[in-house]
This record gives structure tokens, sequence and C-alpha cells, in this order.
């Protein structure tokens, strides 16, 4: 099954992407086309210009800069999980890269590509919220930094605007980070999955706390009130289940083949207390 | 569009549809039908190929982006007619049904045997996360990678 027809355009640099995308109505950006190429086939959206940007250079790099970790767009999601700089400077992106989809697609599918499609299942959005990270987006107008919070504004929308692409995101190191996902089956898209990132003093107690819900009907679902529960305790016993429960509370899970939203709520709140509990162990190592 | 690609070391030029994917390409233009068309959904692996160094689904990379770039399908692993040992070794563990599935899983483990010569069996089940075979081979074919690999032992 082929998609339908559209014209292909190669780009080899930012600038002229840019100006296909603002100019053309119907062109879309391709980078690695784990989600858009099936999007296509399955005749969900029919674009008149496919822009490919996966050879624009400049892209492609993980780097730090102060506290924050940056990694452009067209890195690959195998990329996140296997490097080691991204491994040790914050492990729930790490993780959470090395749980998207399965290998094949892991191989093609990029951080900026997972982030700009959306969907309230995919993993990288959650990462994104817990960790307090930022999208770092160029247009025809320049470039703006903008915060996950602010990126995703329901399902399959972001607040991206014509002729404007995502070129990197910058993520604050940490390394009290974990991400807990759940599949039916290998490759098939997950049921609930919860990203977690904490910040620790040397006394054990929280400083900060990020967490955030894949899967529910909105994209990644901060979980405020289980984060305002961990903050200033060291995330004992009783506070992990609080806040596991906050979590579940926080998030509307749509009940559909994947399971009811009752089950899905239960789904949350384990697998809240089980990132909750492995964040706080790496955040108390270091 | 015109689309020049390194196939199994062969360099080939292809005027084709952009709507044209890459296994399409492989199987139509260029009539190596070992690579197969599975799913056609994005979901089995059976269209698994080498792109530049990384396994990928063949169904779901457009020509344009295989453009200028390296691949490898199942017709490059034997030499001169004689099986690569990843091969011969599904052969030897009857890793293989009806055999639909084969040359995915021949390719997304040849690549990862290349990354990680002595997995342990956890790893490998890992690995072909992306390959779904019908026969429910999964077992002879996770002891056929972990025979061709330096694995000693299975954990």
């Amino acid at each position: 099954m082929r998609p339908p027809d559209f014209a292909f355009r190669s780009s080899p640099t930012l600038e002229e992407a840019l100006a296909i995308l603002n100019s053309e109505d119907g062109s879309v950006a391709l980078a690695g086309g784990q989600s858009l190429i099936p999007m296509m086939r399955f005749r969900l959206i029919r674009p008149s210009t496919v822009v490919d940007i996966g050879r624009i250079e400049g892209l492609d790099s993980v780097g730090s800069s102060g506290d924050m970790l940056e990694i452009g767009a067209l890195v690959t999601a195998s990329r996140v999980s296997q490097s080691p700089m991204i491994r040790s400077l914050s492990p729930l992106w790490a993780e959470t890269a090395s749980v998207i989809a399965d290998p094949l697609v892991r191989n093609l599918g990029t951080v900026g590509g997972n982030l700009a499609h959306a969907d309230p299942l995919n993993d990288l959005p959650a990462a994104l919220v817990a960790a307090r990270g930022k999208v770092v987006v160029e247009g025809v107008n320049g470039t703006q930094v903008i915060e996950g919070d602010d990126f995703f504004v329901g399902p399959f929308e972001t607040s991206l605007r014509r002729g404007e692409l995502i070129t990197g995101i910058r993520l604050p190191r940490g390394s009290g980070g974990a991400y807990e996902k759940m599949k039916r089956a290998a490759a098939d898209y997950g049921v609930a999955g919860v990203a977690v990132q904490l910040t620790m003093n040397g006394a054990g107690r929280v400083t900060g706390a990020g967490i955030a819900v894949t899967g529910s009907e909105q994209v990644a679902t901060r979980a405020a009130q289980a984060e305002a529960i961990l903050v200033g305790s060291r995330a004992g016993a009783s506070e992990v289940a609080r806040a596991a429960s906050a979590t579940a509370a926080s998030a509307r899970m749509p009940g559909d083949d994947r399971g009811s939203a009752r089950y899905k709520r239960e789904l949350v709140r384990v697998l809240a207390g089980r990132a909750i509990r492995r964040a706080t162990e790496r955040g108390a190592g270091g | 569009m015109k689309v020049e690609v390194v196939v199994n070391g062969v360099r080939h030029r292809v005027d084709c549809h952009p709507s044209t994917l890459l296994v399409h390409l492989l199987r139509e233009e260029l009539e190596l039908t070992g690579t197969h068309v599975g799913c056609d959904t994005s979901s089995c692996g059976a269209c698994t190929v080498i792109l530049d160094g990384a396994a990928v689904k063949s169904c779901t990379v457009l020509a344009g982006q295989a453009d200028g770039r390296e691949i490898e399908t199942v017709e490059g692993l034997a030499d001169r007619g004689k099986l690569s040992p990843l091969q011969q070794a599904f052969a030897d563990h009857f890793a293989l049904q009806c055999g639909f599935c084969t040359s995915g899983f021949l390719m997304a483990a040849t690549a990862f045997l290349r990354q990680n010569a002595e997995p342990a069996e956890p790893e490998v089940r890992k690995a072909l996360e992306g390959n779904l075979c019908r026969c429910t081979g999964y077992q002879h074919i996770v002891d056929a990678i972990l025979s061709a690999s330096g694995a000693k032992e299975r954990l």
C-alpha cells in the first residue's frame, strides 16, 4: 500500500526547509518518518509536498552546556537510549527512548518527530514534561524556546505554527529519573506510562519533582498534586503511595480496547509507584 | 524522481515515483524479492533491511530517504552460494517453518550481532521485538542466533 501522491523535496538546509514549509500549502516535514509514513499510507493525512529534513546538518548532535543537556531534533530514539552522555545526564530520557515502539522503529524515529507528532501514547512527551525540558523551535521569524508544558496543546496538536520546526530540546541534567511503561505485546502501543524526575539534596530530601503520564486523554498530563506531595519529603513509603494515587487521580485515562478507564487508572497508580521508587534510588545515588 | 542506492555492494540508479517505498524499490524496481511485504502496516518486520548499518522496516522508508545510502538485503548474506553463519544456524536449528518472516529476522539479527557479538538470551529477545513470526517459532530463532553468536552459554 503506497501513500497517495505527493511531491518529494529533500532539503539540505534548515532555511530552505522552513521556506518551503511556510510557503507551500499542504507541505509537511519528514524526519525519520516512523509516524508520518504510516499516517500517509492509512490516508489519515494527504500532504501535497513532503519536505525531507533528515539530511539537514547540525540537527543530530548530543551535547551539554552548563546544567543543560542538549539533544538535536534528528537524534534517533536508538541513539538517545545508547548515548553515554544521555544515559549519565538524563537516565529518564535514555530509559524512555529504550522502550519506544521496537528496535527497528527506534533506528529511524527521531526526538523531534516523536514530540511534534504529539500522540498521547508517544513516550517522549511525558519524559519532556517530567524533566521540565524545553523545545527549541526555529521558524521563519526566528528562534523560540518553549516549555514542555506549553508545547503540547492536545492530542496530535502542538504549539508549532506553519513554517516552524523543532531543532532540538534542552533538558536540565539529573540522575533521579525513571520511566515505567506497560505494553500488552512487544511491538504494540503502550497502555500507559509514567515519567518521573526528582532532584534530591544531600540529606535525601526531594527538592524538585516532575511527574507526567503517557496515555491519558491529553498529551503528557502533569501530576501536579503528586509532585507537591513529594517535594520536601524523603520519598518514604507513605509519600510514594500517596503520590502514586495522586498521579492516578490526575490523569483522565480513556477506556478502549487496551483496557477500561478504571483498569488504566489502577495501572497508572502502580507504574507511578515503581517509577517514583526507582527515581528516588537513582537520585539518592548522585 | 531519480534515486541512487547501493544494494549489497552494487550501485543502482532508479527512476521512480515519490510515493515509492524502499520495499517496493527493492522488490519491483530491482527485483530483489527476498525482502517481503508482510503486514504492510509497519508492524511485522518481514521487510527488515539494513540501511547504513541499522536494521529498519523498508515499508516505512520512502525511496527518496534512501537516496545515496547503502542497503543490505537477505540476498547479500550468502557468499557465492555459501550461507552466512547465521543463515546456516537458522537451517540447523529449524528456525523457520513457512519462512515468510525469515529474511526480516535474518537482517535484524545480522545487524544486532554486529553490534553485540556475544549477547545474552534476553538481549536477543529484546532485539527481535520488531519482528513477528506467525508460526510462533521464536524459541528456535533465539537458539539459532545464540549459536551463531560468540555466546558460549545461554542465561
